[in-house]
């Protein structure tokens, strides 16, 4: 084999690794622009998983998840909650049928931006290129 | 169970009468098909439900959960479950009002489990763990709800989450004896439930108290023995000239207690899991104080959660109350007081190691398989008897 052919097969390759490569658009987590609490990943966990109900500054808080099975739910799971789906399911399931907590509502891609920039209330998450004036970014992941 | 059934149909009819427009009406239930068999029974015949031919009653449970939003702080809740080990009839295991005092603080009245273990609370709910069933030497008590109130507070201390759980209630059940209903009543139950947890750590303590514990004394200590000739006096006439005796075979308004410690680690994906156990029946004897304990190790590859788990149950014998009897008086005391000793330390010290696999087959279902060697080493005498069950489940949650 020449040494060319060598080459040419090395960059096929590495360039179908890289076309291969799951394209991960970054997401943006996003609140209302009127909310001034601070987030950062580990708050925003324990907002997503039911340990706290209220923003750090004292509001209430209510999360809103995408729908189960989608990119921007699969991708928030694995890089803010960092807990793959089924288990995630295996702790709600703990909760949901002793009565200790119930899953964020699930809302459509289309849904959750406008939801956020409605109530200062919510807290979700979209790809980061949809991020306009109407809401605020707290996180990108 | 008047008042369980009177609770149900106010929930029940609560969620018809309330508007569905305004009321959000939430069902979600859970479902586990399971099969098993002993194959290796020549010494034990049955372990855990199962036996020598392919049996899938013991681990299929079906249930559903409607959970009713009332007002803003009010909400009723009834699990309605149906399980193989109870012939499929449809049992309110759960059926409650809760109150949201504030977002911390929560007071339910109604029917609950009642939090003896670290899984009780979730115990029917296959997929919330790893095993197929909770290691069945330590969850060992019969009896896992009771009617009362009970308050749960959330809080936390930096990275730290802490729940506390108390509760008081009364757990009336009937257990079917040979020739008998036996209807035990544990009046004034109550207890406390702990658990602090740190992302990877959960550290739960657990204890109830049932200082009003009555079963009713047996037939066979009050009555004389069926068939035996006439004159023949009851166990408990013979035994009149030691009160003491008598007492401590007695149950009657008894003080029980029940107390779990266990430790959950679920650090990159090496699992680790203890529990350790005590039953106590002070001033009691017939029922025997025992305590259990288990140990699991895991690891999860993808999809794949391993496990070897390895639990114990060993009776805490007292026979000292049969010290007052003098050997050597008559025949009769002598073999009377071997009788009592004989069915006291009738109990088994029991271990079971269990080599298990779960395998997430999508969100919200996992297919298990699991091989336990099973030794039931009986206390008194007689050899060690040996079995392994091999059983499957597929668990769901919806």
């Amino acid at each position: 084999m020449k040494k060319s052919t060598v080459y040419q097969v090395c960059i096929l390759l590495t360039t179908a690794l890289f076309f291969n490569l799951p394209v991960n658009a970054e997401m943006a987590v996003i609140v209302h622009p009127s909310n001034s609490a601070s987030l950062d990943k580990s708050v925003i966990s324990k907002i997503f998983l039911g340990k706290t109900k209220k923003f750090p500054g004292g509001g209430a808080v209510v999360p809103l998840n995408q729908a189960e099975g989608s990119a921007p739910r699969e991708a928030f799971n694995q890089n803010v909650l960092s807990k793959t789906s089924a288990q995630l399911k295996a702790y709600w399931s703990k909760l949901v049928f002793t009565g200790k907590g119930t899953p964020p509502k699930d809302v459509s891609v289309g849904e959750a931006k406008s939801l956020v920039a409605s109530n200062p209330n919510f807290i979700g998450y979209i790809d980061s290129a949809e991020a306009d004036a109407s809401v605020k970014v707290v996180m990108s992941f | 169970m008047r008042f369980l059934r009177n609770i149900l149909l106010t929930i029940i009819c609560t969620l018809f009468v309330i508007p569905t427009s305004w009321a959000e009406i939430e069902f979600a239930g859970f479902m586990s098909v399971g099969g098993g068999q002993l194959i290796d029974d020549d010494e034990i015949d049955e372990y855990v439900g199962f036996d020598g031919k392919w049996k899938s009653d013991p681990d299929t449970v079906f249930a559903l959960q409607i959970s009713a939003p009332i007002s803003d702080r009010l909400s009723a809740t009834g699990q309605l479950v149906a399980k193989g080990t109870n012939d499929y009839n449809v049992e309110a295991e759960w059926a409650y009002l809760s109150y949201a005092v504030n977002d911390q603080w929560d007071i339910r009245a109604g029917r609950f489990r009642i939090p003896f273990f670290k899984y009780s609370d979730f115990i029917d709910v296959g997929y919330a763990y790893p095993y197929i069933r909770p290691p069945s030497e330590v969850y060992r008590i019969l009896f896992t709800n009771l009617t009362g109130v009970d308050t749960l507070y959330n809080t936390s201390f930096g990275d730290w989450q802490a729940s506390f759980q108390f509760y008081y209630g009364r757990l009336a059940a009937s257990v079917e004896a040979p020739g008998e209903t036996i209807e035990f009543d544990l009046a004034n139950l109550m207890g406390i439930n702990m658990s602090f947890s740190y992302d990877w750590l959960t550290l739960s303590l657990s204890h109830s108290y049932g200082p009003e514990t009555t079963i009713p004394t047996p037939l066979a200590f009050t009555a004389p023995p069926p068939g035996a000739p006439a004159g023949t006096p009851a166990l408990f006439d013979a035994l009149a000239g030691f009160p003491t005796v008598v007492e401590a075979l007695d149950f009657n308004n008894e003080m029980t207690s029940f107390t779990s410690v266990s430790i959950n680690i679920d650090y990159n994906d090496w699992l680790l899991d203890a529990e350790y156990t005590e039953l106590n029946h002070r001033d009691q004897a017939f029922l025997s104080s025992d305590e259990a304990w288990f140990f699991m190790v895991g690891r999860r590859w993808g999809d794949f959660t391993f496990h070897i788990t390895y639990d114990i149950k060993e009776p805490n014998l007292r026979l000292g109350f049969l010290d007052v009897i003098p050997d050597g008086v008559n025949d009769q005391l002598d073999g009377l007081k071997a009788l009592i000793a004989g069915q006291i330390v009738d109990q088994e010290e029991n271990n079971t190691l269990t080599f298990g696999v779960r395998y997430e087959l999508a969100a919200g279902a996992a297919l298990k398989v699991e091989y336990a060697e099973i030794e039931l080493q009986p206390f008194q005498a007689g050899p060690e008897l040996k079995g392994s069950l091999l059983s499957f489940a597929v668990d769901i949650v919806f």
